[in-house]
């Protein structure tokens, strides 16, 4: 696993939280709701993970692997 | 533990400073806070953490597994928990209290079906109406007839009208008839699936019956009866008026209970928000916590108030109290009156009898109209007292404050004693009764009841609070 794509892994959690947030701010100050906004969640999961993926494929010459 | 991790630490002590705040300061609502703003903490948790890792990478330092660990999750869990929990609970219940489910708008079971329902029964040989209805707005009113009469309507969630009434033919409304009493069942409970039904009930009954009611959700309106009157539910507003006998309400939730011209005793248990009773001609007993409005006007009979977090009675209430989260303001009271809460300004105008208040929090202001006074105690522990006596009033004045000011505009009778951070003012004069007045971190003042003296406003508004009387030049020594 090379350094780009541990930096994506431990990125999830603080993106996952401040998406959390976002949705339930919006779910407070907005008619928005956190029950339709759900779904988002699984696609930034799914679209970190992806890009995770994609970053350990391509080599990082820089640094090379941690 | 990991290098450079402060953001649980941050947040850790963010958490403990609101709850010692609202600790020490009891009107700073930290729940009311968090259920507002909670999200936002979340967020900001997220770019604390996000910067961290960013951080790490541009030195060069070895990257953690993961940038929010096992024990912050069950931390955010727990924080969502408590956040959520006030406000999203009070929007659940909005949403369902019309007996209809719809979830953030959605309809979860199709469309509403409404079916009539009526009925009719002699009353010979009844005496009492019990109404079982799970769902739904029941509305009572006593007459001058023979029979009871019920109608109404069901109203059904369904996908399709043979579903909608395949589920009416189920709960089958009934009118039964058992030994003194006449039951009516709208059996919402044989349907299965929570909330698809609900019904809305209007009935006539004689005058003279008695009559109990038991819910969940929806409200009750009983009117011009003489019997009993009982109502349990788990949320519903209840208006009574005209009844000539006892009342006794359990609710676990509400939006209101009003009752107005009620001949008999009223006892209400459990939890709501707004209460409203007026013209009471028996004993009022209220064993619960409603943190909204509270209104008593005119009530003939001893009061008494026990909730979580203030207490009062008194012997009767030819006036008014009138109690918000931070005021409880009185007119024409009659004592004994006894006050114990944690938070509030108080206001009495025209009371008689002995009075003892005690507050943690707040502002005490009395203006007693009658003499000879009675016995008073007034105590708090952090706001001013005010005493605002009539000029023939005798009495003996011991009061006292450990921090703060002391004015005395009410004359010679009285010796100041300023100190160098409290005071006391006593009277000179060793007759009359004992008025004895302590706050610890406050000022206290007393003086005479001029003209423009007003009682306090006995309408639904609250009156301002009156301007500070000018104080009275230090005397020549």
């Amino acid at each position: 696993m090379n350094r780009k794509s541990s930096l994506l892994r431990a990125l999830r959690g603080p993106i996952m939280l401040i998406t959390a947030g976002t949705l339930f701010a919006l779910d407070l100050m907005t008619g928005i709701r956190f029950t339709s906004t759900w779904p988002v969640l699984i696609i930034m999961f799914g679209a970190m993970k992806l890009g995770e993926s994609m970053a350990a494929r391509t080599p990082d010459i820089q640094t090379g692997d941690r | 533990m990991r290098k450079g991790s402060f953001v649980l630490p941050v947040v850790l002590i963010l958490l403990g400073a609101l709850f010692l705040i609202s600790n020490l300061y009891p009107g700073f609502q930290v729940f009311d806070l968090l259920g507002h703003y909670w999200p936002f903490l979340l967020i900001g948790w997220g770019v604390l953490r996000g910067g961290e890792v960013l951080y790490t990478y541009s030195r060069n330092q070895p990257l953690p597994v993961s940038g929010v660990t096992g024990g912050e999750w069950l931390l955010i869990v727990l924080l969502m928990i408590i956040g959520s929990g006030s406000v999203g609970f009070n929007r659940f219940r909005n949403q369902f209290s019309d007996g209809r489910i719809t979830l953030r708008g959605l309809e979860m079971f199709g469309e509403p079906f409404d079916y009539p329902l009526s009925g009719a029964v002699k009353t010979e040989g009844k005496q009492r109406l019990v109404v079982e209805n799970l769902r739904g707005n029941v509305r009572i009113v006593g007459g001058n007839v023979s029979e009871i009469t019920v109608t109404g309507r069901n109203t059904i969630r369904a996908f399709s009208e043979e579903e909608a009434q395949k589920l009416h033919n189920q709960a089958q409304f009934e009118l039964v008839e058992q030994g003194d009493q006449v039951i009516v069942r709208t059996n919402q409970e044989r349907l299965s699936g929570d909330g698809r039904i609900a019904s809305d009930l209007d009935i006539t009954v004689p005058k003279n019956f008695a009559i109990l009611c038991r819910g969940r959700r929806g409200d009750f309106d009983v009117s011009e009866v003489s019997g009993q009157v009982e109502i349990n539910s788990e949320n519903a507003g209840v208006r009574l008026h005209e009844i000539g006998n006892k009342i006794l309400i359990d609710l676990k939730r509400s939006d209101i209970v009003r009752a107005t011209n009620i001949k008999g005793d009223i006892e209400i248990k459990g939890r709501g928000d707004d209460l409203e009773l007026e013209n009471v001609g028996g004993q009022v007993t209220v064993l619960a916590t409603y943190s909204g409005n509270i209104h008593f006007r005119n009530l003939a009979n001893p009061v008494r108030y026990e909730s979580s977090n203030s207490n009062f009675s008194a012997k009767k209430v030819p006036g008014f109290i009138r109690m918000t989260r931070g005021e409880l303001t009185g007119n024409d009271i009659t004592g004994p009156l006894e006050i114990h809460s944690r938070l509030k300004d108080i206001q009495l105008s025209n009371f008689s009898d002995t009075i003892n208040i005690d507050v943690d929090r707040g502002d005490i202001e009395l203006k007693p109209h009658n003499t000879p006074l009675s016995k008073m105690d007034v105590k708090t522990r952090n706001g001013d007292i005010a005493l605002v006596f009539p000029e023939a009033a005798r009495f003996q004045l011991d009061a006292e404050t450990l921090r703060g000011e002391i004015d005395n505009s009410y004359g010679k009778s009285i010796q100041e004693n300023q100190e160098k951070r409290g005071g006391t003012l006593k009277s000179t004069d060793s007759q009359g009764v004992a008025i004895n007045a302590r706050t610890d971190r406050g000022r206290v003042s007393i003086r005479k009841a001029g003209r423009d003296d007003q009682d306090w406003d006995t309408g639904k508004t609250l009156p301002p609070r009156p301007p500070a009387p000018p104080k009275a030049p230090s005397p020549v020594q």
